[in-house]
């Protein structure tokens, strides 16, 4: 009978349970009319695996190896419109790498001896000293650790010498077109080894990883979007115009583009990936993004209106930067407009870091333990 | 506790949690606690490992459970912002454990003839566990009786949708009925669960509910062994007669494997002097009023103790709340110095900056923290402001610190927090 009285008990609790559900299935609004839409993480991986990271991917390498191909010309023909193509060339590879720099995760993670694809393709500040040793000596070691010694923005070293195309071809010797086709044929080499996995299976574990755990894939591209978004405000901006605290002055020669003094064009391009990336594509095509992931839930409407007004503040305190001089000699300055960028650029993160993460329920760290 | 050890070991929590931070946060009381460098730190794994394993099979089980006590306890207070319920909560049953004679049934210390065999122990000794137990879920259950978990199901309506993609449960966890069932029968659960436990006719359900319940958390949330320390910690509840049956089926698989496992059949009781018996049961006494009114201590602070948290540790909150937030530093040289933004991630590790971000006592820490080590770089009166944009339960951020209080002439104490701003 205590049996009997048991398993009527949880049939109608399970009863209870399921009918509850089926009635509510769809009943997740707050009942003031602004009722949060449907949504499926699938769709918003697969969307952002298949129409934009892949792509991503793919662009920056094709444009390094077009880079490759302009500075393989160069080194056999040295002369001003070879230079000038090379210049052309690494301008559209670092500003597609603007748009690509986020995805240290999956194949850009760290893997034993390789690191973030952060730190193999683009670090800085250089270690201009060791590259001037390994021109000197020829001796390259293209493949030790001093990553700060190869990359994209040694490339730029190398080719800007003096802005002057005619100036830098004077001090492009042989031993310097040497490294600089060396590390532009490892840069393309990488690029290549990156690709590959996002061009063969990655997307679909990318797609079927689809939990909201430290290691889902929702986690580990939103906390490397947002990991880029914490460079660029504090790495690009803030500790090369001194506003980080400690600094006696600014630090110029602490700017992502040292040398081709194109530092405010990677830095605009850095914001506006972020954004896309937000938005899932660029913002006049009606693309599955972040922003449609929050309106899913309760309060993620609210969120994302105040995140667009103040990625507006952002893109309004960068418009304010004058284009000339050169960003570097704005912060040497200390101009107004930086220290206005920084103020909008802070204002913007909590709104991407702790009320994003918050409302989504996602890791928002890497680094695992357990919680209560 | 083995499991637990080999875990993190496994997962490199040493040189993470203990090794790698620039910074540690203190527990008040405790900010002499330093962690021993690396061989050191896994010296006291090994040693946890060790007497964990001492006692499972009773062999110097006094001195093995002072060693799990201590080693255990050392570990959780070198760095607060890895505070968790369920390692308070081992800290304190393994410091029980030290006082009640674990070892004198089946066990190394027994067959070795240190210690004579007894198979009846006085009851306070069972219900000193069970109370512990008790205190747990009753208090955690009691939390949850505030209008954001029953009234909007928070902040389960935000944790659960994140789990849609679990096979066959998923999609239930998207409609706002499962997170009201959840919010209601997880407070039932919680407040009335340990008197189930004790009314043997309804023993067996309650032991499935618990098994039930701690699983789908476990599945659910990402809360290490607390499962399964609960799970068996309940066991504690079932009588005497089933853990005798328990321990003569265990006997007779061993013999199996020909494991000697002897029971003593004839009844032998624990003797303890009269003295003795009187000191352990007042000093239980002792233990178990400073448990019962420690938790309500947050009732002498005013504010919300979701915003505050003066008092929220060490009360049973858990999984209580979602909340989140953005903190950035500034420091100037006086007053009117230059201000500089600090970056957090120079000095914090992601979990730290992440807990810290929105506890106010450990807003205070890094702050001093911030202000000594500028002083160390040439600074002569660092101010320290910062900017704490919390986010709690989902609602949009506000300030939590007052952003314009130099926190270098905040000292910490027991007293209410008056720069932290009201909710």
């Amino acid at each position: 009978m205590k049996k009997f009285n048991f398993i009527l008990l949880f049939c109608f609790a399970l009863f209870l349970f399921a009918g509850l559900n089926s009635c509510g299935g769809d009943d997740n609004g707050d009942g003031n009319g602004n009722e949060p839409v449907e949504f499926d993480r699938d769709t918003f991986l697969s969307a952002y695996a298949n129409s934009l990271l892949k792509n991503r991917m793919a662009d920056l390498t094709s444009a390094n190896n077009n880079l490759h191909s302009a500075i393989s010309t160069l080194v056999s023909t040295p002369n001003a419109e070879n230079l000038a193509a090379a210049r052309d060339n690494y301008l559209s590879a670092a500003l597609q790498w603007q748009r690509t720099n986020f995805m240290n995760f999956g194949p850009g993670a760290k893997e034993g001896f390789r690191l973030t694809i952060f730190e193999e393709l683009a670090i800085w500040p250089l270690d201009t000293e060791l590259i001037e040793e390994k021109i000197m000596t020829q001796e390259f070691a293209i493949d030790d650790s001093n990553r700060e010694t190869r990359g994209l923005l040694t490339i730029e070293y190398i080719l800007y010498p003096d802005q002057s195309v005619e100036s830098a071809l004077l001090i492009l010797d042989q031993s310097r077109l040497n490294y600089l086709l060396a590390i532009s044929e490892k840069l393309k080499n990488q690029t290549e080894e990156f690709n590959e996995d996002w061009q063969g299976n990655y997307p679909a574990d990318f797609i079927a990883n689809n939990g909201t755990d430290v290691k889902s894939s929702t986690s580990s591209f939103y906390n490397e979007w947002l990991r880029s978004y914490e460079v660029l405000k504090n790495m690009k901006i803030i500790e090369p115009a001194g506003l980080k605290a400690g600094q006696d002055g600014p630090e110029p020669e602490l700017v992502e583009s040292n040398h081709a003094e194109l530092s405010l064009d990677f830095a605009r391009a850095h914001f506006d990936n972020i954004v896309e990336i937000y938005f899932g594509g660029p913002t006049d095509i009606n693309s599955i993004g972040w922003d449609d992931y929050l309106k899913s839930v309760e309060g993620g409407e609210e969120l994302v209106n105040m995140t667009i007004t103040q990625i507006k503040s952002v893109q309004d305190a960068f418009d304010m930067i004058p284009s000339s001089p050169s960003l570097k000699e704005l912060m040497e300055e200390e101009h107004p407009s930086i220290e206005v960028l920084r103020t909008e650029m802070q204002t913007l993160l909590p709104y991407f870091k702790s009320e994003m993460s918050s409302l989504l329920g996602l890791a928002i760290t890497f680094s695992s333990s357990d919680g209560d | 506790m083995m499991f637990s050890v080999s875990r993190f070991v496994a997962l490199g929590w040493i040189e993470d949690h203990y090794i790698a931070p620039v910074f540690h946060f203190k527990y008040y009381g405790f900010s002499w606690v330093e962690p021993l460098g690396i061989y050191g730190m896994y010296l006291v794994h090994v040693l946890l490992f060790l007497s964990a394993l001492a006692i499972v099979v009773g062999y110097r089980y006094r001195i093995a459970s002072v060693i799990m006590f201590l080693t255990f306890t050392y570990t959780e207070l070198i760095d607060l912002t890895y505070y968790l319920n369920h390692y308070y909560f081992v800290s304190l049953v393994s410091f029980l454990m030290i006082f009640l004679p674990m070892n004198k049934a089946v066990s190394l210390d027994t067959k070795s003839g240190r210690t004579s065999s007894i198979n009846h122990i006085p009851a306070w000794m069972i219900y000193s566990l069970m109370m512990m137990i008790a205190i747990v879920y009753i208090y955690a259950g009691l939390a949850k009786l505030n209008e954001n978990w029953m009234i909007h199901a928070l902040p389960l309506s935000i944790w659960l949708p994140a789990h849609d993609k679990l096979p066959l449960i998923g999609p239930l966890f998207k409609s706002s009925i499962t997170h009201y069932a959840f919010s209601w029968l997880g407070m039932l659960y919680d407040t009335f669960i340990i008197f189930f436990l004790l009314l043997p006719r309804t023993r067996i359900l309650a032991f499935v509910s618990v098994v039930l319940f701690h699983t789908m958390t476990g599945i659910l949330f990402q809360i290490g062994v607390f499962p399964i320390v609960m799970i068996c910690i309940v066991t504690i509840f079932f009588s005497a007669e089933w853990h005798r049956q328990f321990l003569i089926r265990l006997s007779q698989w061993l013999d199996r494997w020909h494991i000697p496992f002897l029971l003593s059949k004839e009844v032998k009781k624990y003797q303890l002097s009269r003295v003795r018996n009187k000191v352990m049961q007042n000093s239980l006494i002792l233990f178990f009023v400073f448990q019962l009114l420690f938790p309500l201590r947050h009732f002498l602070y005013p504010g919300n103790i979701f915003w505050t948290e003066q008092g929220y540790r060490f009360s049973w909150r858990v999984m209580l709340m979602e909340k989140s937030g953005t903190a950035t530093f500034f420091v100037k040289d006086g007053p009117n110095g230059k201000e500089g933004q600090v970056f957090n991630n120079e000095f914090l590790n992601d979990h730290q900056e992440k807990q810290m971000a929105f506890q106010p006592d450990m807003i205070l820490q890094f702050a001093h923290f911030l202000g000594n080590h500028f002083k160390e770089k040439g600074m002569t009166k660092p101010h320290v402001r910062v900017e704490s944009y919390v986010t709690l339960n989902g609602a949009p951020s506000r300030l939590l610190v007052d952003p314009q209080v130099n926190l270098m002439e905040v000292k910490e104490s027991w007293i209410h927090k008056d720069w932290i701003l009201r909710y």
